[in-house]
């Protein structure tokens, strides 16, 4: 049998290659691809995620890995079918209005989408307005806010009243965070929840979509 | 209804007063007058404020929440450490202070009276001869106000002082004062008040030492970052917290000394050089013109370090310059011990190769100001910061990705709770804090985080000026003339150019303040390099995510 061990760990390392190789020869030995899928990628991201939430791994090394986990993903593709992808929970998530940083966010963004989520990102500096649509088109199960800037963080609290007042908040869960966002400011603006870093916000995420640890 | 009060008493002393429950200790406290630091403003999410909860209903009546657990720690909690700004009272309490909580006159440190003016600044053209011939230089800083008390006849700075600028009790960055007057706009007048009575402090202090009239004080100049400058003047500053941070005016400002609340001679004349855009301030002009950059050759690159690095080059056509998000961490601030470059700092780090033995020198007390427990550290300030990571990299505790090599073994390792290590630079019996003073992982983080926004900035100013390095680089700033340039190198945060030609300049706003006061033509100068000057925007750059990842590392030893 197939040693996913070993591409967990190249992927933790960020190995792109070779751990396109390992993918290959995983599927060259017959290996199911949602296996592949589940127990080698995801289970290596979720190792990753854990090593980023206690500073072990720092963005760069996050990024690597997620790269590459991503380049998998491509080749198994093909042969999963829309049953393997479907039933995830449809994320919206973005920077809000007057603020421009979004690698936190973006690092949030890849580690969500490598969690098996449908991940729609709109970049930073994003009106309540513009994640009202979105959300409707997509038919979002979940919002996701990030700032960066003390000045900013009353935009979360204004987007979030946005949402309420057009009658979606019973249907999204949101989640907030950004680095002077804190749990206490999380809970005073009515959102769902806050996570201090990409690892732990997609056990949140999870968790407040309900997934647990089942598989996609 | 009236509120609810409860019964605070403050150990050691047996001081009581009573604290409303909606409001944070913090908040009690500073009605008291006791001033904790909080750099973040009492937002919860520094960890400065610090305290001591006597007894352990607390963890019952007013539960920390998951942000607060993980600041304190689980170890720390049980002791009984508390956020002052997270705590808001439920019951009587009893309440101990640790020292390095305290926003204490420590902080308040005279600086050396002979302030470094090179030779190669053009000599001062006295304004005028009349009998009121003094005049002050200010640099009003986001964390620290230098005053220049000087002779506008014979050219000369007579003293100097360095005070702390009050204004960090609503956050030690300019964007948490932002915001604390965007959420209450009555704190406009609160900040422009602070800013103004901290000056007159130190002016009045100047004059009594050395004997001076303050009605003799003709004149005074003030440079500081936009932000700044907007709350001396009592201009709202909001528009410059979100995006596209723009300034409610950048030409100089002329008041009679009155009219903005100064008491010292009501009718003297108070200037404020102009502001280059929401995060260029009149602090980097000032600088600029005092180093000769307009007539500097191509590629010379100015570095002011402060809370924000401001980096200005000469390119081929004009210059050029950007605000760098580093944020307070070479200041000290946003590291578990990090604290400004006064008595009690570690400042610089050093790892004996053989023994593998910690050795640390610490800022001892001036003779006006002596440290009680001279030589005990409490803390680490932004060049020993600097210093130790430099160090341990050399050492090879520190990798190249910053994490620390536990396969080194080293004894100075600890781990907390979660087991993440941090390293103790100084032993808890060697400190005034009875607490061990580390560099943990996450500070590393912070300081990568630092060093890349800088970094990225010089790479991306660079590339739009048109150069590969910079030829030459002034450094200017919080650390002065402290920082060792071989462990600005060792860690990355400027670029690898020949020692020679990184040259240290001080406190560079506050000499331009200082030629301000005495060069009628400064004005004029700095009205004309500022039409020169061309703001890059980083936020929006399309290369700067890419650059700033890039520079994360530390650079290979
Ligand atoms: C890089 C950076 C920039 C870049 C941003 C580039 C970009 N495309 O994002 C540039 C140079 C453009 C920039 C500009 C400015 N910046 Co800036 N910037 C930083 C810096 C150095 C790092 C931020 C970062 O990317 N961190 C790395 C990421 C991975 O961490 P993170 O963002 O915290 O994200 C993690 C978590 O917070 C969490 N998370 C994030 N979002 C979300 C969302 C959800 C839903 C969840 C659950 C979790 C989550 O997960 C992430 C991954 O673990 C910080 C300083 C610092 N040490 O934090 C300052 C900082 C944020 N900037 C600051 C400031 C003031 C500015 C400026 C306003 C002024 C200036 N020129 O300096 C401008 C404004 C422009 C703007 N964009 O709004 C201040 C904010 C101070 C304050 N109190 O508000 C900081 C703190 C520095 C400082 N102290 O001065 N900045
Ligand atoms: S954590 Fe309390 S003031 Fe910053």
């Amino acid at each position: 049998m197939f040693d996913l061990e070993q591409m967990i760990n190249t992927l933790i390392e960020g190995d792109e290659s070779n751990l396109i190789t390992l993918v290959r020869a995983a599927l060259d030995q017959g290996m199911d691809a949602k296996r592949i899928l589940n127990d080698g990628l995801i289970a290596g991201m979720d190792i990753v995620g854990a090593k980023m939430e206690n500073d072990e791994l720092f963005i760069p090394e996050v990024l690597m890995a997620a790269k590459a986990m991503s380049a998998g993903v491509e080749i198994l593709k093909p042969f999963l079918s829309a049953d393997d992808m479907g039933n995830r929970g449809i994320v919206v998530i973005g920077t809000v209005k007057g603020d421009l940083h979004d690698i936190g966010k973006n690092l949030v963004a890849m580690m969500l989408e490598s969690a098996g989520l449908e991940v729609h990102n709109l970049g930073a500096d994003v009106s309540p307005n513009q994640f009202l649509e979105v959300i409707k088109e997509k038919k979002a199960g979940m919002l996701c806010l990030s700032a960066l800037l003390t000045t900013t963080m009353p935009m979360m609290k204004e987007t979030i009243d946005a949402v309420t007042k057009k009658g979606l908040r019973k249907t999204i869960k949101i989640m907030v965070g950004g680095a002077p966002v804190t749990q206490n400011f999380a809970d005073e603006i009515g959102a769902d929840g806050y996570a201090p870093d990409a690892g732990s916000a997609v056990k949140l995420a999870k968790e407040l979509l309900q997934l647990g640890s089942q598989k996609i | 209804m009236k509120a609810k009060k409860y019964q605070i008493r403050l150990l050691p002393g047996n001081r009581e007063f009573y604290a409303q429950k909606e409001k944070s200790i913090l908040e009690a406290l500073f009605e008291e007058g006791i001033f904790l630091r909080s750099d973040c403003g009492g937002r919860g999410y520094c960890g400065k404020c610090r305290l001591k909860v006597l007894g352990s209903d607390h963890l019952k009546f007013s539960p920390p929440d998951s942000s607060e657990r993980k600041i304190i720690g689980q170890k720390d909690l049980a002791a009984g450490y508390r956020l002052a700004c997270c705590l808001k009272p439920n019951s009587d309490l009893e309440i101990e202070i640790p020292k390095s909580s305290l926003l204490n006159s420590d902080l308040i440190q005279k600086a050396p009276v002979d302030i470094p003016l090179p030779a190669k600044f053009s000599p001062f053209q006295p304004i005028d001869r009349v009998a009121a011939n003094y005049g002050l230089a200010v640099d009003l800083g986001t964390t620290t106000i230098a005053v220049y008390l000087c002779h506008l006849i014979n050219g000369k700075v007579i003293a100097s002082i360095f005070v702390r600028n009050p204004q960090a009790l609503l956050g030690i960055d300019v964007m948490s004062r932002i915001s604390a007057v965007s959420a209450n706009p009555s704190f406009l007048t609160r900040l422009q008040k602070m800013a103004v009575k901290a000056i007159e402090w130190g002016v009045l202090e100047l004059c009594r030492s050395n004997r001076i009239n303050a009605d003799n004080i003709q004149r005074m100049v003030v440079v500081g970052n936009t932000i700044m400058i907007h709350l001396f003047v009592g201009t709202n500053p909001s528009s410059i917290g979100v995006f596209p941070y723009q300034p409610q005016f950048v030409k100089e400002k002329i008041f009679k000394a009155a009219e903005i609340g100064f008491e010292f001679n009501p009718s003297a004349e108070v200037l404020t050089l102009p502001l280059v855009s929401g995060f260029i301030g009149s602090d980097i002009l000032g600088a600029a013109l005092v180093t000769k950059m307009e007539s500097s050759p191509t590629g010379s690159m100015l570095v002011d370090v402060g809370t924000n690095g401001e980096v200005l080059i000469s390119g081929r056509d004009g210059f050029f310059a950007a605000s760098c998000a580093t944020g307070p961490a070479f200041e000290g601030a946003a590291i578990r011990h990090g604290m400004p470059a006064v008595p009690g700092a570690v400042d610089a780090v050093k790892i004996d190769r053989k023994s593998g033995r910690v050795i640390c020198s610490v800022i001892r007390g001036s003779k006006n100001l002596p440290l009680k427990a001279s030589g005990k550290a409490s803390g680490i300030c932004g060049s020993g910061v600097i210093s130790a990571v430099a160090e341990l990299r050399r050492v090879g505790i520190l990798m190249e990705n910053g994490r620390f090599n536990l396969k080194t073994d080293s004894p100075n390792f600890q781990f907390d709770e979660n087991a993440m290590p941090a390293f103790v630079l100084v032993s808890p019996e060697k400190t005034q804090i009875q607490q061990a003073i580390t560099l943990s992982q996450k500070d590393i983080r912070v300081i990568q985080l630092a060093k890349a926004a800088l970094g990225a900035g010089i790479e991306l100013l660079c590339r739009k000026a048109g150069i590969k390095h910079p030829t030459q680089i002034l450094l200017a700033g919080a650390f002065g003339n402290s920082i060792n340039k071989k462990d600005a190198y060792t860690i990355g945060m400027l670029p690898q150019i020949p020692e020679t030609k990184l040259k240290l300049v001080g406190n560079a706003a506050g000499i331009g303040a200082i030629s301000a006061l005495y060069d009628s033509a400064f004005l004029d100068k700095a009205k004309q390099l500022r039409r020169r000057i061309q703001v890059l925007n980083l936020a929006d750059h399309p290369d700067f995510q890419e650059t700033f990842i890039a520079m994360l590392p530390f650079p290979k030893i």
